[in-house]
């Protein structure tokens, strides 16, 4: 049941000097007493109402009688696509994108900083998406794992409970990255093909090769295509929650890892350890060799 | 299993990274010697003006490639083949047209041509391939960005995040009548000029684009990074239009271009250059922010009022020709 028909039922309560309380309210609509207690905050600073507790009548009541509920109401959907709304502005720095931001923010009970006459520019957006970004941004400040169903890319439906890690956007598309517990392995997810979800009480798994900036809004090298492959054998036992790049398989010292830029790679390779060797690809090896010999050269005759 | 690897084909060096890959396939097979500016200006590619309403940086990019390239080439002479595919969701049969564009690859590799694909490595651009591994699965290529890019494994041919499978081979090169040839290339460029649609709605081309490109300094939804790439792009598209109808003025017995019209194309060259230089592009990952906006708005329309003229002389210089 939705918070629209609990704010009526109080407001009739209250009208009629029943004196609803948390319990009562909590009790008549099977929810929690913090539920309860949010319908009351949210009629208080987001709709105005005069109500406060009276401790002689053990529940609340309206300081003004002549008190009246506002014409219109804002379901929780709604209310997160308004949230959704506020965030995809606030991207925007134009002045009017931001009173939106406020706006929006504001009408979805987050906020309550003053909006001025604003132009409203015309942006698309499902009100499906919306729910599913409040999910999973809630799933992420709550350190949670999410189970959802999702349609990919070749139209096959499948169950996922999936780490959520981030939410960014490309072109008009909003996508999220996390760890798929079904695939065992890092995933991009468009927020639009994604259907039922739901937090799920379990602490997010965290994924040692994610990298936050590789996902970030409208960046070109956002990836979609298959990873390069090598084998790397150290010469020192190494930790595998410190390689930053995704382990295949491993056998004793040697490491098969997947990686998309050499240049990040090799990169990490010195920073980890000078002793490793690249068993293969070929290409790879020539490029460690080419870079070490550009390195010499610049120093060549160069005092250390 | 086999390889073979191009020694010696250079890295695309021009902005316009379909005209470089070009001129980098033809440098190495010898097919056909031809300055940059001639190459740009002849095949038509110079006058190629395209924007987005909201500048960003797919203006240049966003044409019919297959046809247009394939009768951009024609015009000098030079005959090729192209495949182009969009890589669509669910698309059953692309795995095979995969297949078949790798071995379209490693024959022209086999015969000694590098090959035009669509984004070789993570940068958007057009590029060339210079070689193929089988035991490694990898094809050696050749980009705007870096001297030595990573290889294309083969399984990502075709796949980027503008998933084109775009394999152009430059197959042979015949002689084109050189008053032909500028004839082809001015005709086309009054046409682009003049074109009122292209493509899509958000999309303009020629004079429109001017106007389009004016209308968006003063909107919000302004692309700081796409003007950026933009300019620089197209400063040097003018830069060789300028030279171009410069040596046609010059060469041609046919066409009479005057004085006046050259000197608006040097104006036209130094303004787009000058634009670029205050708004530079700084690669892919940092965005220079455009400031001056009122005054760059200006400075196009001056700009667009000679491009008018130089257009209406051109059309003028072919009709007393005919």
């Amino acid at each position: 049941m939705g918070n629209f028909h609990r704010i009526q039922w109080i407001d009739g309560a209250i009208k009629e000097k029943r004196y609803p309380c948390i319990k009562t309210i909590s009790e008549q609509f099977e929810i929690s007493d913090r539920q309860a207690y949010r319908d009351i905050e949210y009629m208080k600073y987001s709709l105005g109402a005069p109500i406060e507790y009276s401790a002689k009548e053990k529940g609340y009541l309206y300081t003004d009688s002549t008190f009246t509920l506002p014409s219109f109401f804002i379901s929780e959907e709604e209310k997160a696509a308004l949230k959704f709304l506020s965030i995809q502005y606030s991207k925007i720095k134009e002045e009017s994108s931001q009173n939106l931001a406020r706006l929006f923010s504001r009408l979805s009970g987050q906020d309550d900083e003053n909006v001025s006459q604003i132009s409203i520019p015309f942006y698309q957006f499902s009100v499906g998406n919306a729910k599913n970004f409040s999910t999973v941004q809630s799933a992420i400040s709550q350190d949670k794992k999410l189970d959802m169903s999702y349609v990919n890319y070749q139209g096959i439906f499948q169950q996922r409970t999936v780490s959520p890690y981030k939410i960014f956007k490309n072109g008009d598309r909003y996508y999220f990255v996390g760890y798929c517990h079904l695939k065992q392995d890092l995933r991009v997810f468009r927020l639009d093909r994604a259907g039922s979800m739901a937090v799920r009480e379990e602490k997010r798994y965290k994924c040692p090769y994610y990298d936050p900036e590789k996902y970030v809004d409208d960046m070109t090298y956002f990836e979609y295509i298959r990873p390069y492959k090598c084998t790397i054998e150290f010469c020192e036992e190494m930790d595998e929650q410190n390689i930053k790049f995704k382990v295949t398989s491993r056998n004793g010292k040697r490491y098969v890892i997947e990686f998309f830029s050499s240049h990040d790679l090799l990169g990490w390779l010195f920073t980890v350890s000078s002793k490793f060797k690249i068993i293969e690809p070929v290409w790879l090896k020539e490029k460690l060799k080419q870079k070490i010999k550009k390195i010499f050269s610049m120093n060549e005759g160069e005092p250390l | 299993m086999s390889s073979k690897v191009l020694e010696g084909v250079k890295r695309v060096g021009l902005w316009n990274s379909f005209m470089g890959s070009v001129k980098a396939v033809l440098e190495y097979t010898n097919m056909k010697n031809i300055e940059d500016y001639m190459l740009m200006g002849s095949t038509g590619m110079a006058f190629r003006f395209v924007m987005k309403s909201n500048c960003d940086a797919s203006g240049p990019t966003v044409y019919d490639w297959a046809s247009e390239h394939f009768t951009m080439l024609d015009r000098i002479g030079i005959f090729s083949d192209i495949t182009l595919l969009f890589r669509e969701q669910g698309l059953n049969t692309f795995k095979l047209a995969q297949v078949s564009a790798m071995e379209k690859i490693k024959k022209a590799i086999d015969n000694d041509i590098p090959v035009i694909i669509w984004a070789p490595s993570s940068v958007m651009e057009f590029g060339i391939i210079s070689g193929y591994d089988d035991e490694q699965r990898v094809f050696f290529v050749r980009d705007v960005c870096e001297d030595e890019p990573d290889p294309l494994l083969y399984d990502n041919l075709g796949i980027s995040m503008i998933p084109y499978l775009y394999v152009h081979v430059l197959e042979s090169c015949i002689d084109v009548a050189q008053e032909k040839m500028f004839r082809s290339s001015l005709v086309y460029g009054i046409k682009e000029w003049n074109k009122k649609f292209h493509v899509s709605s958000s999309y303009t081309c020629g004079n429109a684009a001017y106007q389009s490109t004016i209308d968006a300094l003063s909107s919000e939804r302004f692309n700081d990074f796409g003007f950026c790439y933009c300019m620089a792009v197209y400063a040097q598209s003018k830069e060789f239009l300028a030279e171009y109808i410069k040596e046609l003025s010059i060469r041609s017995k046919e066409i009479k271009i005057p004085s006046k019209t050259v000197e608006y194309c040097m104006d036209i060259s130094d303004g787009f250059r000058e634009i670029s230089m205050r708004t530079p592009f700084l690669g892919p990952k940092k965005v220079h922010k455009v400031d001056c906006k009122k005054e760059l708005a200006l400075y196009l329309k001056q700009l667009r009022e000679k491009e008018e003229y130089v257009m209406k002389s051109l059309e003028k210089a072919i009709g007393s020709a005919n």
